[in-house]
């Protein structure tokens, strides 16, 4: 799942980045506010893990910005700033989680996964798509209650068509769940899971639209 | 009200009651001279009276020696003594005296009028009058001891109202002052009921005149203490902010490790985890460091140090850390440059502004050391080419955790505030303006030199 890290400090940008591409997401990170923004406009992400001291534009301000333009990506602020007013004013402004730092990765993590769940309108964490049961906090795949086992590549597509079910999601946007910026895609990645998936859970798991894309159906 | 022999109340009781007792003293003082001079004028008066009533009555009358006179009929009348003389062929002849009046002639006889006189161990006042015509001659005398009685007992009339009122008067100080001093203990009491961390001005609705300069003074003193009390609070915020950022990265570094599936990405990541290390390191250091300058403020143990010579020990120390970032790294100082300072301060002030310089100098850039004596001061200027700080930011740069750059090679915002408190600390200034090559940042750190030393190094 494609997150965006607005985080200035070096040290801690490369953590969250590497930590939650290894807890299965795919993650983007700027160092300020207005390459937050850039990338916000330009790209859809599932979530932002936003810092509020940011050179340039201000973590509050940029949330400000998010939410007049009616985006209504799920921003989790995590920031150093512990004073009541700070969460109280990071929830008013149009935050959906607080975290203070330090952080424990996994938790991050798992908050990052409750605030995308919520963001597109489940209440269990498990996504269920007709015999296929997927649990994207423990990374774990069933099919008729038997365990499947599936590549990072196999679950991060898995994943993307299931949290969308009765969408159609590109290539393109298949890449961009696969891989953050940094990476360079094979040419042929996406096709080459789809077909494995299609292997383990069952030739109509995903339907293809030819030209448009792929989908699974609710 | 306990009574303190060490408080207003006290004070201001006992100099009212002893201001009393003097005017009251003075008072009586002044009223038995009076009276006094009352009583001699009337009595002189009675005695000119009664000598000339007598030698009428006895002109005229037969010759005869007057008995006894009697009782006397009130306090003041005591005993008049008199004797009427009548001249007969040049001879005196006592005609006439009174009951306790000698036979003999009374001292004084001759002297016409009013005189005063020893007789018989007393002091008497003594009248005398001649009536030529009939050859008669009275002399009429009184102790002046009954004039000293009558002025005793005016005098002490008009003081025992007083010695009366004093008790009660003092009765009604109590109140008065105690009313007067209402102020005073409502803004003890104010203070007194104050919690440690309540240093908002004091109110008093409309304080006497005489409290104001006290009242604006602690206003004053309590305003200061906010303002610190403020910035203790800040620094505390501040300090929490910036070590939460390093931890919360060192933690997620570490994390990776555990999470990393390849031997290179774990290596990194401990590698990363070292360098978070490091940070903590540098800023516990920094906050150290002002922490123990915050603290000391008078007690400066300067020595007369060579400055070019501490600098240089400086810049050989962070040469290293230039060189492998290629970053020339120049000295340009007088062979020796003493004065008197703090070495281990000055010695801090330097590294921290060295070490900024080159942090934030990109890779290949230049940064240049200069240290001037003058006859008033000495100047350090430290100046590099690296990206600078706009003029209206500056201002920020003296400020804790103030840090200007937007994505910082790992300074963690305290230098400069330590440089300006080392500054300040050996009453010089701290000066910011471009640096090299009309970029970077110059840095100028002025160190006035003592009164009294300027003559002996100036020249």
């Amino acid at each position: 799942m494609r997150i965006l890290i607005v985080e200035d400090d070096l040290l801690l940008g490369d953590a969250l980045q590497a930590g939650l591409k290894h807890l299965g997401f795919a993650p983007d990170w700027v160092r300020d506010g207005i390459a937050a923004g850039a990338a916000l406009a330009a790209e859809a992400y599932a979530a932002v893990v936003l810092d509020l001291g940011l050179p340039r534009l201000s973590g509050l301000d940029l949330l400000q910005k998010l939410r007049a333009d009616k985006n209504p990506v799920p921003v989790l602020i995590l920031t150093a700033r512990d004073a009541k007013r700070d969460k109280l004013s990071g929830f008013e402004t149009g935050a959906d989680d607080y975290v203070v730092k330090p952080v424990d990765l996994e938790e991050l993590a798992a908050r990052l996964r409750a605030l995308i769940r919520r963001g597109s309108g489940r209440a269990t964490p498990r996504i269920v798509c007709g015999d296929v049961e997927f649990d994207p906090g423990a990374r774990r795949v069933w099919l008729k209650g038997e365990t499947v086992e599936l590549s990072p590549h196999e679950l991060a597509i898995a994943e993307a068509l299931m949290s969308n079910a009765g969408r159609v999601l590109s290539r393109a946007q298949l890449e961009a769940a696969l891989y953050g910026w940094a990476e360079g895609a094979e040419s042929n990645t996406v096709e080459v899971n789809v077909h494995h998936l299609r292997r383990k859970l069952g030739a109509d798991f995903i339907k293809t639209l030819r030209g448009i894309g792929y989908m699974v159906e609710k | 009200m306990r009574l303190r022999l060490n408080s207003v109340y006290a004070r201001v009781l006992a100099l009212v009651m002893g201001a009393m007792l003097l005017g009251g003293g003075l008072v009586v003082f002044a009223s038995y001279r009076q009276a006094l001079h009352e009583a001699n004028e009337l009595f002189d008066a009675q005695l000119a009276q009664t000598g000339q009533t007598l030698l009428a009555i006895v002109a005229h009358g037969d010759d005869d020696v007057a008995g006894d006179l009697g009782e006397t009929a009130h306090k003041y009348q005591q005993r008049l003594m008199f004797q009427v003389w009548h001249q007969h062929h040049g001879d005196w002849r006592l005609l006439l005296r009174s009951s306790n009046a000698p036979a003999e002639a009374l001292p004084l006889r001759k002297t016409e009028g009013f005189s005063s006189a020893e007789w018989n161990g007393r002091r008497w006042r003594f009248f005398a009058h001649t009536d030529p015509e009939h050859e008669m001659r009275v002399v009429v005398a009184q102790q002046y001891q009954f004039r000293e009685e009558l002025a005793r007992n005016v005098a002490w009339q008009n003081l025992l109202p007083f010695a009366i009122g004093l008790p009660l008067l003092a009765f009604l100080l109590h109140f008065a002052i105690r009313g007067g001093l209402q102020p005073l203990r409502r803004l003890a009491g104010d203070l007194a009921h104050r919690a440690p961390d309540r240093l908002e001005p004091l109110e008093m609705g409309d304080p006497p005149s005489e409290l104001q300069p006290v009242l604006a003074a602690l206003n004053r003193l309590l305003g200061q203490l906010q303002g610190a009390l403020e910035n203790e609070r800040r620094f505390t915020a501040d300090a929490a902010h910036e070590l939460r950022t390093p931890l919360a990265a060192l933690q997620a570094q570490l994390q990776v490790v555990g999470l990393a599936p390849t031997e290179t990405e774990r290596r990194s990541a401990l590698e990363k985890s070292l360098r978070g290390v490091s940070r903590m390191t540098h800023l516990v250091e920094q906050l150290l460091t002002l922490a123990r300058i915050e603290g000391d403020t008078d007690a400066l143990a300067r020595s007369e140090t060579d400055l070019a010579g501490a600098l240089q020990m400086v810049c050989g120390e962070l040469g290293s850390a230039a060189a492998a970032r290629n970053i020339s790294l120049e000295l340009d100082a007088p062979p020796a440059v003493p004065l008197a300072v703090q070495p281990d301060l000055f010695a801090v002030l330097a590294r921290n502004l060295v070490d900024n310089a080159v942090r934030y100098t990109a890779a290949g850039g230049r940064v240049e050391v200069d240290l001037e004596s003058a006859d008033r001061e000495v100047v350090l200027r430290v100046a590099d080419n690296g990206p600078g700080v706009p003029p209206e930011r500056q201002a920020l740069l003296g400020q804790r955790f103030g840090r200007y750059q937007e994505a910082g090679p790992e300074g963690v915002g305290l230098g400069l505030s330590i440089v300006g408190r080392v500054a300040e600390l050996h009453g010089g200034r701290v000066e910011f303006g471009p640096g090299l090559d009309g970029a970077g940042l110059g840095v100028r750190v002025v160190l006035p030199r003592l009164p009294g030393r300027a003559a002996a190094t100036g020249s």
